[in-house]
């Protein structure tokens, strides 16, 4: 077993290996330097216009820099370093503000990240970057339409820079899907208040069984919006610093676990 | 029976241990003009360690050294999570395999619980990097950042 164990070891440390060897190769920069970057062909080039324009618009009038990095793969490399990675080595924001924002979408892993510059944390914190991904990005992307769920994570990332932006309320987004687990919540507790009244004990069981998961679906929805998978739609980071197109780019690290 | 869940910021390193990295940093820091801190705390809060260590970077203003050139050994002792974060200066030289490989490094020790051992080789080996790439300078080099070592909650 200790040997088996050793291999596994043995191989976890050579795909480690590979991954910071393939840290290397990020997508580089575009020369000129452009904001809307979509390397994946997921946009046609009128929306990229309309976008790019949007954002140097935004740019120009706020100094707040939004770049939008869509890649065809992470190629097994973390969004987390990959996003930190780019952000420093394109050197997004301003030096002297760090108020850069990275949207970075990774096509074929499903992946999207906004890493936000240190001096945009206090405006944009985690919970607005993940309340943007799970209300602007994946809804629109699960339909496919990455142009639509772009637009309206740069526009409330750029509400939140200036500390205007409003998560939806639970609530609001409890529609239909919500409803449906409400209708099947009562329905299954009239169903269950009825198997009681027959007396049969283990119809009785089993409704109460049923009964404790649909309200778990239901506080779910209420309390998380539901639908949303864990784990995959980070939050934003720290990262590097320095005038895009040209100022010097910042720091940069590593990080492990044991 | 050593209790992982039992771990914390407080108990991870004894005061000798302490005094021993606090050493450590200053032989590092002898022959250059960078500069090492390291900061142990629980948990990285909702943040992966890189994000938290970089945060962390810019609230101690680890980031105005006059060379760019600070480096955060940073460890989330619950979490058993660590990063290093090094300044533009002396990260861009070294390279990101450095920066992996220290990780690798450390977690190594840190796995056989040698956590003194690991914090101490990692700063001993980003000093000779230190070194290399910023050579001591009798005359203007004075220490930036405090040498002692951080512990948060």
């Amino acid at each position: 077993m200790k040997f088996i164990k050793n291999i596994f070891l043995l191989l976890a440390f050579i795909i480690v290996g590979t991954c910071s060897l393939q840290a290397q190769n990020i997508i580089a920069k575009s020369n000129p330097p452009k904001l809307v970057n979509d390397a994946a062909n997921i946009l046609n080039p009128a929306e990229v216009a309309s976008l790019e324009k949007k954002l140097v618009a935004l740019d120009d009038s706020s100094s707040n820099q939004i770049v939008v990095a869509i890649i065809p793969t992470l190629d097994g490399y973390p969004i987390e370093d990959y996003a930190n990675k780019l952000f420093r080595d394109w050197g997004i924001g301003s030096k002297e503000k760090n108020n850069g924002i990275l949207l970075l979408i990774a096509v074929n892993e499903r992946k999207t990240r906004i890493e936000v510059g240190y001096g945009l944390e206090g405006a944009i914190p985690d919970v607005t970057t993940k309340s943007i991904i799970d209300n602007d990005i994946e809804p629109n992307f699960k339909n496919k339409a990455y142009y639509a769920g772009i637009n309206s994570a740069i526009d409330d990332l750029a509400k939140a820079a200036v500390g205007e932006y409003k998560a939806p309320k639970a609530k609001g987004k409890l529609g239909a899907k919500g409803m449906i687990f409400l209708v099947i919540f009562i329905f299954i507790i009239i169903a269950f208040i009825g198997s009681r009244g027959d007396g049969t004990g283990g119809s009785s069981i089993r409704g109460g069984g049923f009964s404790d998961i649909a309200t778990g679906m239901l506080l779910g929805s209420l309390l998380g919006g539901g639908g949303r998978s864990g784990g995959d739609w980070g939050g934003g980071g720290g990262g590097g610093f320095g005038g895009f197109g040209g100022g010097s780019s910042g720091g940069g690290g590593a990080s492990g676990g044991w | 029976m050593w209790n992982p869940f039992k771990r914390s910021a407080d108990n991870l390193l004894t005061a000798s241990d302490k005094q021993m990295l606090v050493e450590a940093i200053q032989l590092a820091e002898q022959n250059t003009s960078g500069e090492i801190r390291v900061f142990v705390e629980s948990k990285t809060g909702k943040k992966d360690a890189l994000s938290r260590a970089t945060e962390l970077f810019f609230k101690n203003k680890m980031n105005e050294t006059k060379d760019r050139n600070g480096v955060l050994v940073y460890v989330a002792v619950t979490d058993r999570k660590l990063a290093i974060y090094a300044d533009q200066g002396i990260y861009e030289r070294v390279g990101i395999e450095f920066w992996y490989s220290q990780v690798q490094e450390m977690t190594a020790h840190f796995k056989s619980m040698n956590y003194v051992v690991g914090i101490a080789t990692v700063i001993k080996e980003i000093g000779q990097a230190l070194h290399e790439n910023f050579p001591y300078d009798r005359i203007t080099d004075t220490n930036e950042l405090s040498d002692e070592i951080m512990i948060g909650k």
